[in-house]
């Protein structure tokens, strides 16, 4: 059709392709590059209307937050939390999925399978009590047991549930070739599956990790000093004598950019991790 | 192939989930046992010497005369209808957009798709800054405008601002799953369509739409239940406030118990709102099933 269409017209339906989506990318972008911004500002600057656009970039909120206000510990406690969780949630999540995949004939109930994913969609509120109450009686409030351990809670669905739709995707030749050889099916599990599986892992790893790291209200009720991570304590900036702009700005960047590097890795298959494999 | 996987006997399967399940348990079924028991008893925190009482169903009657409650579970649910309706239109248009094949498509598909993976705290503090009344960058602008609309925590805007704010936040997402719906459809009913001399709009009404009507139901679904039990974002924007504007489920379950340490009455709140999502659950996982 387009073929017999003069040029301009062709034109004119780029343009009004290309324009709403320029549009629509500025409003998406530009929240993230002015919070990006705004940690470079100074505390004039940040108040400053109309907003300068040229200004004199300093990092001094980067260094008042994480040396001064010693935010570089809650930077440890976060990527110590959110890869311990990943780390636990890989290694007991992936090879349940294997049982779920391989051995249908003893798990045959879906149900048990549906129950997984029960604990991945509850409000976190419901265990915002018994987890204040527990890890206080176990004497591991504020620590970074008691949050890698209530972070599982919500990976290991992620990862049960992800793996099984990869482990479901290896061909049957393959294992079974190996299982007639005598190898046991641990060691089909660890060394055929497993690698075959390496993009299943990649996705549920990161998305085990992008929950932890991105995590707010668990960690603002069960931590307070040492476990405390980056969000629960970017709140720390909310003073009575005001809020502390650009450190709070400094913070929410750290916390913002390693996801958004981490997501473009897995790109290919987010839409399967996001939606639990309903959608491929 | 089947005899050898029957070999296995029942017992030796069960070691495959033991990691799994005994996390599981201990992290997640003693928990939600502990808020069951809680549910059925006078708790206060801040009286550690009084006991606490079994008083059987005392809290869920309360709760299903609270007004307090209906207050919050109202503003729930306008928050999550008008909020993800809307993220499911604006992402359908989207994904149709970007379905075009054109130039640079690629590029726009995928820096399209970052405020998803932002930390909601995060947007909360990007929104609180943007949407404040006195310097924020939005209401500068908007007064420039001449449009003298009132932005951030006040008692009309509240609300709408927090709705604005998931839309910006979690458009991306409905936008994805469609999209990802749109670009597997397959090509002969288009075609035919074309040849029978179909208009545009009976294309998208009539074949489009019924096919991917899939993706947007589980775009929808788990929207639904993640707007639900939205926090965090809220939490830094608005607090619940100003009064009871944005005061959200969750928010309200977190203030009864950890503001009033009212924990009797704050458990039968969470599993009340538990049972709500695992209802939505239940609908998603058998719409996957007969997938």
């Amino acid at each position: 059709m387009s073929q017999t269409s003069p040029k301009s017209k062709i034109m004119l339906k780029k343009i009004s392709i290309y324009i709403p989506l320029t549009i629509v990318l500025f409003i998406t972008l530009f929240p993230i590059i002015w919070l990006s911004l705004m940690s470079l500002k100074t505390r004039v600057d940040i108040f400053t209307l109309p907003p300068p656009l040229f200004f004199k970039i300093t990092l001094d909120n980067y260094i008042s937050a994480f040396i001064e206000k010693g935010y570089f510990k809650y930077l440890i406690n976060s990527l110590i939390v959110a890869l311990s969780t990943t780390v636990l949630a890989i290694a007991a999540g992936s090879i349940t999925a294997y049982a779920f995949s391989k051995f249908k004939g003893f798990l045959a109930d879906n149900h048990l399978f549906f129950w997984i994913l029960t604990f991945r969609m509850s409000p976190e509120v419901i265990f915002i009590i018994p987890y204040y109450l527990l890890w206080t009686i176990l004497g591991l409030y504020d620590t970074h047991l008691s949050l890698i351990l209530s972070h599982t809670t919500f990976t290991l669905p992620i990862v049960i549930w992800l793996m099984k739709g990869f482990f479901d995707d290896i061909p049957k030749d393959v294992e079974e070739a190996a299982l007639l050889d005598g190898c046991s099916w641990f060691s089909v599990f660890r060394r055929i599956s497993l690698p075959l599986a390496t993009p299943g892992l990649m996705t549920s790893a990161i998305l085990s990790f992008l929950f932890s790291w991105n995590e707010f209200f668990i960690a603002m009720v069960i931590t307070r000093i040492n476990a405390k991570t980056l969000p629960a304590a970017i709140t720390g900036f909310i003073t009575t004598r005001g809020i502390l702009w650009g450190e709070m700005a400094a913070v929410g960047v750290v916390v913002m950019i390693p996801v958004l590097i981490l997501i473009f890795l897995i790109q290919k298959y987010l839409v399967r991790g996001l939606t639990f494999g309903a959608v491929q | 192939m089947k005899k050898k996987s029957s070999n296995i006997k029942k017992t030796r399967v069960w070691i495959w989930l033991i990691p799994s399940f005994s996390l599981l348990i201990f992290v997640g079924v003693i928990p939600f046992f502990i808020v069951l028991s809680l549910s059925f008893m006078d708790y206060f925190m801040l009286y550690p010497n009084i006991p606490r009482v079994f008083v059987g169903l005392k809290n869920f009657k309360y709760l299903v005369f609270d007004p307090w409650m209906f207050t919050s579970l109202a503003i729930s649910f306008i928050f999550t209808g008008v909020a993800v309706s809307l993220e499911l239109l604006i992402g359908l248009g989207l994904a149709l957009l970007l379905s075009r094949p054109v130039k640079g498509i690629t590029i726009y598909r995928t820096l399209i798709l970052a405020p998803m993976v932002i930390a909601p705290l995060v947007v909360g503090l990007i929104w609180m800054q943007m949407l404040n009344p006195e310097f924020g960058i939005i209401t500068y602008f908007l007064h420039k405008l001449g449009l003298f609309i009132e932005t951030g925590p006040t008692i009309s805007a509240a609300l709408p601002s927090v709705i604005i704010m998931d839309i910006w936040h979690w458009t991306p997402f409905t936008t994805l799953i469609i999209l990802a719906g749109i670009l597997s459809l397959p090509k002969e009913p288009f075609e035919a369509a074309l040849i029978d001399g179909a208009s545009k709009w009976q294309v998208f009404r009539h074949i489009t739409v019924p096919l991917i009507r899939y993706p947007i139901l589980v775009a929808f679904l788990l929207r639904f239940m993640e707007a639900f039990k939205i926090f965090d974002e809220i939490w830094l924007l608005t607090g619940g406030g100003p009064g009871d504007a944005t005061r959200v489920a969750s928010i309200h379950a977190y203030k009864i118990s950890f503001y009033r340490w009212d924990l009797g009455y704050g458990s039968a709140i969470c599993i009340f709102l538990e049972y709500i999502v695992i209802i939505l659950c239940v609908i998603f996982y058998n719409l996957l099933r007969r997938k």
